[in-house]
């Protein structure tokens, strides 16, 4: 950790300056949701807490939120060893600083399971300091003072005083060397059920998103950008420019962005260019690309992701072989809010602001683009809506800078849905083939997966359930080059991959006469006792979510009112999750009632919190199973809008049930386990009430694919 | 003599076929689908009762526009609406976008919409909807 | 460019705008009123719904020349501090996660509630079925409703 004593008020005068420009969160409100304004501060120890001249305790929270709660999360962290009234603490987003923080990304559900330990040390430094400075205040020995949500107590004397009274005497105190962090079991907040921060500013419309930036003489940008496999020939601007607003139309490689004073003036103006492209590679459909799949998984590839045993023998030897084949679609991000982002490139510094999952790369990639140095670029984040990996690339923000560049004007660049749907960097569109050989015994005997996918070095994730459980396992992986751009897509290959292997692993047991979850148990133990190559899971653990899963959802009953069970479990992210779907199938019609949903997520830090976390993941694994699907004609999204593009809405909720494992482990992720499994309870519960086994995304029963 | 009946009677089968297809179609099954339909993508506008908003989104209840041609309905849910048109004698200006709905479901769509809030219209089937689509 | 007349949260502004601007882009642009947002323009997502005369409508797909005559609340003019009862309900179930489609989700749930006190939850699913959330907030949408009907969502 890098503590800093910051005595002078640099670093606040730095704030209230960007402040000034319009670029700060325009207010902090405490947990409490009680709105406060800037203050002086007093003592500042570290990047973690600070307590004003008023005696305002403000906890930093350094993590791009989109959702997923880290405003909350981190800063309860920080606040339990400062030992603080929750309710009357403020939660401040700082920018990005690469200097104070390890890590500012949202991304690999990673930021308590990686800052556990730093958030924790942040806010005991502080206590400790201020301890001490009672302790010298009173002239008593530290040890016999304690402290209460932010006081500082000496019961031999009853002297009390407030973190405020305190904070100018320990700003001259040296950091504590050794930190002592608090026994978990005196824990007060850590473990409570809290409301996000942002809930007020929220829902008074009050807080702000990328596209709500505003800053004087800011232009608002739109651009006309090729699609896949297009690049620009010629553009006439002139009708653009005739557009009432317009001030500047300028060109960035092969987009051109139309710049004027409002956001209507700026969509009119791009609208109204007029441009000829030109194929600079051969123009992809989706008819190419799954043609390309399916001949490539029916070949191995050169190194196998995994290799255990012998499969061809295995295979040679089996009584009984299964084959299936499953067909992901490719997947927009649509976050509620499409990409904007907001630049000011002036010739010796930069100022970047906006929504972005990983500031520090967005930093780099425009560093790198505009030809600047990083320190003389500031980043700043904004309220997000939503992410789900779309903001983890830089493509946007490095676009905003450069037409900032070029226009020499601070600007906003505004995407339109449907610049959103068409410039994505989607969820991979794959085949996955699965083999399963049976023994005369009636044994898992091979276990064969031949995946290829679009853009990704590994279509597969190899190391997955039931790896460890088959004596002879082999995972096949073949990439398919595209001019289709690609990237991480909530819980990145494990969001498809654990929906096939889930079903692949409920048809076996089917064909094996057994019940799906004493199959999956049976597969546990087998990687308990007796394990083939490595174990990429903690067996214990994925038992114990299998099995309260199974008890929750009162599996092995099926039919009953027309209720029909399916099961599903996953392992991502150091997250287990096993759901139970109930579904029933009325035509063609699926309903999804309820899922249970069972995690071993190590120590819970938000209970409500880790719910949210889950319903949401169900919900986004229910929904893009049910509707989601991104097709191509020409390197041209055939789905423009959200009347073409469906998404689960209201009507198609299921009731939800989430149940934590009681653990005191390190914490683990949560933005991203949720997702897995439900595609695959719910495929499950299809086949328990129709016999049909569903073998693509989205599902629908009036494809008959046996 | 025998080929000439075995023909006859595939041609009255034939003839026959289209208004035994009509009986068959289940327009309560359609409506019901079809209002699932309209509560997510279309309600929003035209409202709950279809009653619009006056002189914003034109009323899709008892709105004489709409009944008068089943096929410009079809038409507009797959390619959207765009340019000024008298509803109930007050203009409307306001673009509706097109729907990426299959046969089926614009036929239930438009059964629910044509046979609910006191609209009473012949039944639009999906091999209709397929054939306006062309 | 043409001049019209608003009334939005009780204050009439006076602007000079093209007549086919939305309204979203009106009230977000010159009005500063950033709480309606912006999602897809085409009435498909509910993030940009205001009220015009009571009724919940999209405000990216209505153009302003369209909306003089009536009385349009936003986000900002439901509540001076949030103190509506859906808005004090959205917090007490917890909603939001991303937050951004949130303001058009309550500003429907106010306008319905305020037709329909005592709602089910088919009734609900009817109302809210316009919105996208891609949180997945729904499950605690419809709670928030329930509970803001308890609490006398009609205000």
């Amino acid at each position: 950790m890098n503590n800093t004593l910051t005595l002078s008020r640099r670093s606040f005068l730095k704030v209230t300056s960007l402040a000034g420009g319009g670029l700060m969160l325009g207010f902090h409100a405490t947990a409490a949701g009680d709105l406060l304004t800037d203050a002086a501060e007093l003592f500042e120890p570290n990047a973690y807490v600070k307590i004003s001249a008023e005696g305002v305790i403000t906890i930093l929270a350094p993590n791009p939120e989109l959702g997923q709660g880290v405003r909350t999360t981190l800063p309860m962290i920080v606040a339990e060893e400062l030992d603080v009234d929750w309710n009357t603490i403020a939660i401040e987003q700082t920018p990005l600083n690469t200097k104070l923080y390890e890590r500012q990304v949202a991304g690999g559900s990673g930021a308590v399971r990686s800052s556990w330990d730093s958030f924790r040390k942040g806010g005991a430094a502080a206590r400790q300091m201020l301890l001490e400075a009672a302790a010298k205040k009173w002239n008593v020995n530290v040890s016999e003072c304690r402290t209460d949500k932010g006081f500082v107590l000496h019961p031999g004397s009853g002297k009390k005083a407030s973190y405020g009274e305190l904070a100018s005497t320990a700003a001259t105190l040296e950091i504590p060397k050794e930190i002592k962090l608090k026994d978990p079991a005196d824990y007060k907040i850590i473990g409570t059920r809290q409301r996000s921060v942002d809930n007020k500013g929220i829902i008074t419309g009050k807080a702000k998103y990328g596209f709500d930036i505003k800053r004087e003489g800011m232009l608002y940008a739109m651009l006309a950008r090729p699609t896949f496999g297009k690049k620009l020939k010629s553009f006439d601007d002139k009708a653009a420019r005739a557009v009432i607003g317009v001030k500047n139309v300028v060109q960035h490689g092969s987009s051109i962005a139309v710049l004027a004073t409002s956001t209507w003036a700026a969509k009119k103006g791009r609208d109204a260019l007029k441009i000829e492209w030109e194929d600079e590679a051969p123009l992809e459909s989706t008819s190419d690309y799954t043609h390309a799949f399916a001949k490539m998984i029916q070949q191995r590839s050169d190194a196998p992701k995994r290799n255990d045993g012998d499969v061809d023998q295995a295979f040679a030897g089996a009584a009984k072989i299964l084959e299936t084949t499953f067909e992901a679609p490719f997947l927009p991000h649509a976050p509620m809010e499409p990409m904007c982002y907001f630049a000011d490139v002036r010739d010796d510094a930069a100022d970047l602001f906006g929504p972005s999952q990983t500031p520090a790369r967005t930093r780099s990639d425009v560093a790198r683009a505009i030809g600047l140095a990083e320190d003389k670029i500031t980043v700043g984040m904004s309220h997000q809506g939503g992410g789900f990996g779309r903001r983890l690339q830089a493509d946007y923000s490095v676009e905003a800078a450069m037409v900032s560049k070029l226009a020499k004007a601070p600007v906003l660049v505004l995407w339109t849905r449907e610049d959103d749907m068409q410039g994505g960097f989607y969820r991979p569109a794959g085949l996955y083939k699965y083999r399963a050989a049976i023994s005369a015994n009636k044994e898992l005997i091979g276990w064969h997966m031949n995946a290829a996918a679009t853009n990704t070095g590994n279509a597969a994730r190899e190391n997955s359930f039931p790896a460890g459980a088959v004596p002879n396992f082999r995972v096949d992986s073949h990439n398919h080059q595209s001019k289709i751009t690609v990237g991480a897509w909530r819980a990145p290959n494990h969001n498809f991959i654990a929906y096939t292997e889930e079903s692949f692993i409920d048809e076996i047991a089917h064909e094996l006469g057994k019940d799906p979850v004493a199959f999956r148990l049976e597969l546990l133990e087998r990687a308990r006792k007796n394990p083939t190559g490595s174990v990429g899971y903690d067996v214990d653990k994925y038992i114990g979510v299998v099995k309260l899963a199974a008890e929750m959802g009162n599996w092995g009953k099926q039919g009953v009112n027309g209720i029909y069970k399916g099961f599903g479990a996953h392992y991502s992210f150091g997250t287990y999750v096993a759901q139970v779907a109930d579904v029933s199938v009325i035509g063609n019609k699926i309903k999804v009632h309820k899922i249970y949903a069972a995690v071993d997520c190590g120590r819970v830090i938000n209970p409500l919190g880790a719910e949210k976390q889950l319903e949401g993941g169900i919900i986004d694994g229910l929904g893009h199973a049910l509707y989601g699907e991104l097709t191509f004609d020409k390197g041209v999204v055939n789905q423009k809008n959200f009347n073409s593009y469906k998404m689960i809405r209201i009507q198609d909720t299921p009731d939800i049930e989430v149940r934590f494992i009681q653990s005191d482990a390190h914490p683990q992720g949560l933005g991203e386990p949720g997702l897995p499994p439900t595609g695959a309870a719910v495929a499950n519960a299809i086949f328990a009430a129709t016999g049909k086994r569903l073998k693509k995304q989205p599902f629908d029963l009036r494809v008959d694919i046996g | 003599m025998k080929k000439v009946i075995v023909l006859i009677c595939i041609a009255a089968a034939i003839a026959t076929l289209p208004s035994f297809q009509q009986k068959q179609f289940d327009l309560k099954a359609s409506m019901k689908r079809g209002e699932e339909i309209y509560i997510s993508y279309c309600l929003s506008c035209h409202m709950d009762q279809g009653q619009g908003i006056e002189g914003i989104y034109p009323p899709v209840a008892k709105s004489d526009y709409l009944m008068a041609d089943k096929n410009r309905s079809i038409i507009q849910i797959i390619k959207g609406a765009k340019g000024e048109m008298t509803v109930n004698g007050k203009k409307y200006d306001m673009e509706m976008p097109g729907f990426d709905l299959s046969d089926e479901e614009v036929s239930d769509v438009l059964n629910y919409i044509r046979n609910s809030w006191g609209n009473k219209g012949a039944p639009v089937t999906p091999a209709e909807v397929k054939a306006v689509r062309k | 460019m043409a001049t019209f007349k608003l009334t939005v949260n009780n204050k009439t502004h006076t602007v000079d705008v093209d007549p086919d601007t939305p309204l979203l882009w009106v009230l977000r642009d010159n009005l500063g009123l950033t709480g309606t947002k912006y999602g897809c323009g085409v009435a498909q997502c509910g993030a940009c719904t205001v009220h015009l005369n009571g009724n919940a409508v999209r405000s990216c797909s209505l153009p302003v020349s369209a909306a003089t005559s009536g009385k349009i609340t936003t986000i900002e003019g439901l509540s001076e501090d949030g103190s509506h009862p859906v808005q004090l309900a959205w917090e007490a179930e917890d909603v939001p996660q991303c937050g951004y489609c949130q303001s058009g989700q309550i500003m429907t749930a106010a306008a319905f509630l305020s037709r329909k006190p005592n709602p089910t939850d088919a009734e609900i699913e009817t109302a809210m079925a316009g919105h996208i959330c891609r949180c997945g907030t729904y499950y605690r949408i419809k709670k928030a409703i329930h509970l803001a009907a308890e609490k006398g969502g009609k205000k």
